[in-house]
Parts: C-alpha cells; sequence; structure tokens
C-alpha cells in the first residue's frame, strides 16, 4: 500500500464565506480529518493519548490554494511522507475534487507530544518503525516540486 | 450558521510599532481531543485578526464597499507555538512584507492576551474581479497605501521567522 488517500469528504455551508466559495481556513478542517485515517493507522489518536500519555500536535503547516471549492464539492485527501526524525515527521496533502482537478495542497510538520510538558518527545520505536515503513513505502511516488518552497512574491500570476 | 456570520469587526491599534486587532475569544467548539485549539481554527482567528489590517490598506468588504473586486489567499502557513484553549484571549499583529501589483505578502503573530505569540502566519493574499475571479491589479489608492504601508513596517523591521524553510529539524 502505498498511495494513501482519504475516503470522499463534502463541503458543508457552514465553511462557505462572503466570496462564495469554501474559506481559507476550512482547507485546514479538510486536510486535518482527511489524514485523520493515516495516524490511526501508524497508531496515533484517543486511545494511544490514553495509553502512553503522548499525543500528536501540528508543528507547522502550509496551504497553496489552487482552485476555489463551492458548497457541496467532494474532495478526497491524499498523503504523502515526506521526512521522519526523531520526534517530528514532514508530509505533503493533496486535495482533489472527484471530478480530478487539484483544489488544494497542504504540506505539514507533525510533532510527537509528551502530555506532562508539553514538550516534543521522541517517537517509541513501535511508532518509529512504522513511521519509517511508510517513508519507505512511499519514496517511490512522486516527490511534489512544490514542497519547502519559500512563501512570498515571486512572479506574480498573469 | 455560516461561520462568516460570527465574523467580529475588529478594529486595531498600534502597539509597540505593532499593528494589533482588538481582542478575539477562543471558542470551545474550536478544541480538539487534545483539549487545545485545532490546527485548522488558527486560520478563522488570523483570517478575523486580519480585517484591521485589510480596512488600513482600503480592502473594505466587496458587499459593504461594492468595489467590486475582493481578496482570495494564493498561500497560507502557520508555525503552531504555543497551544490556546477555548475562553483565551489573542489580538492578531498584522505586518506587510511586500505589496506587488496584484498581490501582497503579510505576516501576523497570534498574542495571548499574557504577551506571548501562540502562532504566527503568513499570507499571500490575491486581488481578484470578482465577476471574472481573476487576479487583477490592485486601485491606485490600495497601491498607494499599500507601498506606504510596506515602508513603514520595513522600517520597525519584519521578524526573522519570515519566510524561513518548512521542514523537520534536529
Amino acid at each position: 500500500m502505498t498511495e494513501m488517500i482519504s475516503p470522499e469528504l463534502e463541503v458543508r455551508p457552514e465553511w462557505i464565506d462572503h466570496n462564495g466559495h469554501m474559506n481559507m481556513a476550512f482547507y485546514g478542517v479538510l486536510f486535518d480529518t482527511g489524514v485523520s485515517f493515516v495516524f490511526r493507522q501508524i497508531g496515533f489518536g484517543r486511545e494511544y493519548r490514553e495509553t502512553y500519555r503522548h499525543t500528536t500536535f501540528a508543528g507547522e503547516f502550509r496551504v497553496r490554494y489552487i482552485r476555489e471549492l463551492k458548497l457541496g464539492d467532494r474532495v478526497r485527501c491524499s498523503f504523502r511522507m515526506l521526512d521522519v526524525g526523531p520526534k517530528a515527521f514532514h508530509f505533503a496533502q493533496e486535495l482533489r475534487h472527484v471530478d480530478g482537478w487539484l483544489a488544494a495542497t497542504g504540506e505539514n510538520i507533525s510533532l510527537h507530544i509528551d502530555m506532562s510538558g508539553p514538550r516534543v518527545a521522541p517517537y517509541p520505536p513501535h511508532i518509529m518503525e512504522r513511521l519509517e515503513a511508510l517513508l519507505e513505502q512511499q519514496k517511490h511516488l512522486p516527490r511534489p516540486d512544490w514542497i519547502g518552497r519559500p512563501m512570498g512574491l515571486r512572479k506574480e500570476p498573469a | 450558521m455560516s461561520f462568516d456570520l460570527m465574523r467580529p469587526v475588529l478594529h486595531g491599534a498600534m502597539v509597540d510599532g505593532r499593528f494589533l486587532s482588538y481582542p478575539m475569544e477562543v471558542r470551545p467548539e474550536w478544541e480538539d481531543f487534545n483539549g487545545h485549539l485545532n490546527m485548522a481554527f488558527y486560520g478563522v482567528l488570523f483570517d478575523w485578526g486580519s480585517g484591521h489590517g485589510f480596512r488600513e490598506l482600503g480592502l473594505g468588504s466587496p458587499h459593504r464597499d461594492g468595489s467590486g473586486f475582493t481578496s482570495f489567499t494564493g498561500d497560507f502557513r502557520v508555525r503552531y507555538l504555543r497551544e490556546v484553549h477555548a475562553g483565551d484571549k489573542v489580538r492578531c499583529s498584522f505586518i506587510l512584507v511586500k505589496a506587488g501589483t496584484k498581490t501582497f505578502h503579510f505576516a501576523q503573530e497570534l498574542i495571548h492576551e499574557d504577551g506571548w505569540v501562540s502562532a504566527t502566519a503568513e499570507t499571500l493574499n490575491l486581488h481578484v474581479d470578482l465577476k471574472t475571479r481573476k487576479v487583477v491589479p490592485h486601485p491606485p489608492e490600495v497601491q498607494a497605501r499599500l507601498d506606504r504601508m510596506a515602508r513603514e513596517h520595513q522600517a520597525v523591521g519584519i521578524p526573522d521567522w519570515v519566510g524561513a524553510p518548512l521542514g523537520v529539524r534536529g
């Protein structure tokens, strides 16, 4: 299993703003919901939190908005592991309309957190194994060319 | 209910050289299973918290000002530094990094009322024609305000985290 793609998600009416499209902030909700199945497969979630008193926090998150989403649009979210460290991992996501077009890209750093701090803490060995296995399984997938780029004005849209 | 109806109309004030919004409160329904503000809802606070900056630039709400133009977000990035919880009061700074003719790059800090920074954000804003949905040049008076604000904010100093690369460290 290499390509990780979420079930379909739908754009809700509460997320539509004065521009008549899905507001920028709620892309975060879709991206967050869209990768929860991957986090569960790795072993994270409520049970992990209760058992180990550790959890995951978002460290960084970046969205590139490619094409507007409207009320009722249905999308799928993909997950692509990019890098794994002892306390954090870096992954990329695409939010694609069910018709196939790209709505937005996401880039994330997920941190492993010791809740007694809270502070960033190393993954236990069994989690580390799964993260590294996922990285290995996905490494042959094309690496997105939009990751890690600095933000800012480069070339203005025509 | 559309969250947009809950959008507060925030004014701003200059505090120690930074243009800060009035306070916003973190809503309980925005907390996740970690018992803190969920990562996605920082976007809502940053969006609401930019209102004072946009008004200062002459970029009001399309429905209020009837200009036929609006703003879209092209690119958005958050660095999460320290959690906030339901009931916490936060203010947003507005820092204009660079102004183009159809786009501009601004940065923000989400500042807890106790003074510490919960998160930072960077946004690439697009000036859009509402009918065609195309990115178009700013009107001259908006461009003048952008250029002036960019000079003022450069003089205060742009934070060093602006434009930093994203990746696993250490």
